[in-house]
């Protein structure tokens, strides 16, 4: 692969690092899910996810949620043994 | 220092793409643009030129892979007419929107139906909104320095726009003249290495062309909107900076001919209408009727503060249209005729369409039309004179 080329310092025009959103879309939505003990980190969720809102976090035991979850609740489905629950994050809010 | 050669305004944007060391060239041939490409396939095939040359399908995808080559960070070019451009028109937008600095080479050419190859301005003037900055050039040896230009405008780190430069459909592209060509280590001195805005890179991966709520669009168009009007200053000092280096010079965004103290002033763009404007204005001149020419080079930006400048002492102003905004009037008048709004007294503004569908426009006929609009005046305002007589 070649060396990275130089970027010039201004980037103008509509281009954002990967990852990051100018808005926090995930407010725009009212559940979110949350993996319980069940959880036995098969990944699949990870890989299913279209929009990459579910993170690997370092401990790999833990799955956690980024903002732009559109609540299309895939994670729930595909997982294995029902360890994905989508939680409205009123009632969320209110448990913690 | 260079070499003189007898070439067309088409092979003339050809040697301009090769010197500025494009490195991809994505293009669909159409007339009467098909020249530029053609020569520049002969000088990748030849070894002269380092570059990938894609054959598309369409000028659609002509301009996405030219799209494609700015992400992933190498200056690219291509080139287009007509129907082609129309095809194109969609990607103008996405070109302009994500700020690639592309350069487009334009050889305008009529929009059928009525069927025609010949040569007028209505293709880049459909084009207007799309977000390019649009240079008009005289002759193929401004068409050569023009793409040069070209290249350094669009990637100013101010400007980051892509630039269309259109050059007459066969007056200018067909027609062969003596072009002086700078060699390869004094255009370097001129056009440095492309250093890319944006660029596919996995070790620092970036969503390009993201989509956006209203505020962060409003936020990006008011960046673009800003950037097209900075152009403005960085075309008058490219084209200062170009002069100084290969002696010739344009006047950035407008050239005035004899436009001081004149009382009736032609005002144009590209080679056909401005040629013939200035041969009138030598002539009347001569007669005693003090005539001069505003070229306007940049369309957009459009340089307003110039041409009112210019237009401001004038008794009468007459613009050349080689287009229509059907319904109304030609294109470049509606810009004039708002760039003089509010000036006390104001010229009377008078609109010639005419040289479209590759029809002639001669120093006689500007001459005749200037002697008319004097006769005629006051007339009332938004006077239209359409190049036409029916036949008896």
């Amino acid at each position: 692969m070649s060396p990275p080329r130089k970027v010039s310092k201004t980037v103008p025009g509509p281009h954002w690092k990967a990852g990051e959103t100018g808005v926090n879309i995930g407010e725009w939505f009212s559940q979110e899910p949350v993996f319980t003990e069940k959880c036995t980190y098969c990944l699949l969720c990870w890989l299913y996810c279209p929009d990459g809102a579910i993170r690997r976090e370092d401990s790999k035991k833990l799955l956690t949620v980024e903002p732009f979850c559109k609540n299309c609740g895939i994670c729930v489905e595909v997982c294995p043994v029902k360890a994905v629950v989508m939680v409205p994050k009123a009632e969320k809010k209110g448990k913690s | 220092m260079g070499e003189k050669k007898f070439i067309t305004g088409d092979e003339a944007v050809a040697y301009a793409v090769k010197l500025a060391r494009v490195k991809v060239v994505s293009a669909y041939p159409i007339t009467p643009q098909t020249p530029i490409v053609e020569r520049i396939a002969k000088f990748i095939a030849d070894g002269e030129l380092e570059a990938d040359y894609i054959r598309v399908e369409s000028e659609h995808s002509a301009m996405a892979g030219c799209l494609g080559a700015c992400m992933a960070g190498v200056r690219s070019f291509t080139a287009s007419a007509s129907h082609g451009l129309a095809y194109m028109h969609e990607m103008l937008s996405y070109v302009a929107g994500g700020r690639f600095p592309i350069v487009l080479a334009v050889a305008n050419r009529s929009i059928g139906p009525p069927w025609s190859i010949w040569g007028e301005q209505q293709d880049s003037i459909q084009q207007r909104d799309t977000g390019f900055i649009q240079l008009y050039v005289e002759s193929a040896q401004e068409a050569f320095d023009t793409v040069l230009q070209a290249f350094k405008i669009a990637e100013n780190p101010e400007v980051f726009t892509p630039v269309m430069v259109c050059l007459d459909g066969f007056h200018v592209s067909h027609t062969e003249e003596l072009v002086e060509i700078p060699d390869q280590a004094e255009i370097d001195r001129f056009l440095p290495p492309f250093t890319p805005n944006a660029l596919l890179n996995p070790d620092e991966p970036m969503s390009l062309t993201m989509g956006a709520s209203d505020r962060l669009y409003t936020k990006w168009r008011y960046e673009q909107f800003q950037a097209i009007q900075a152009a403005a200053k960085v075309i008058e000092a490219v084209d200062k900076e170009y002069g100084k280096l290969f002696v010739r010079s344009y006047g950035g965004l407008v050239d005035a001919y004899r436009c001081k103290g004149a009382d009736v002033i032609v005002v144009t763009m590209g080679g056909l209408a401005t040629g013939a404007a200035k041969e009138a204005a030598d002539a009347l001149r001569k007669a005693g009727i003090k005539a001069g020419v505003l070229k306007v080079r940049a369309f957009r930006p459009f340089p307003a503060e110039a041409v009112r400048k210019h237009l401001a002492s004038a008794k009468q102003v007459i613009v050349i249209d080689r287009d229509c905004s059907y319904g109304y009037e030609g294109a470049l008048c509606s810009e004039v005729k708002a760039a003089l709004c509010g000036l006390q007294p104001c010229p009377q503004v008078t609109n010639f369409i005419g040289g479209i569908g590759g029809a002639d426009i001669t120093p006689v006929d500007v001459q005749v039309l200037v002697k008319k609009v004097i006769k005629t005046a006051p007339h009332k305002p938004g006077g239209i004179v359409f190049q036409y007589q029916e036949e008896k």
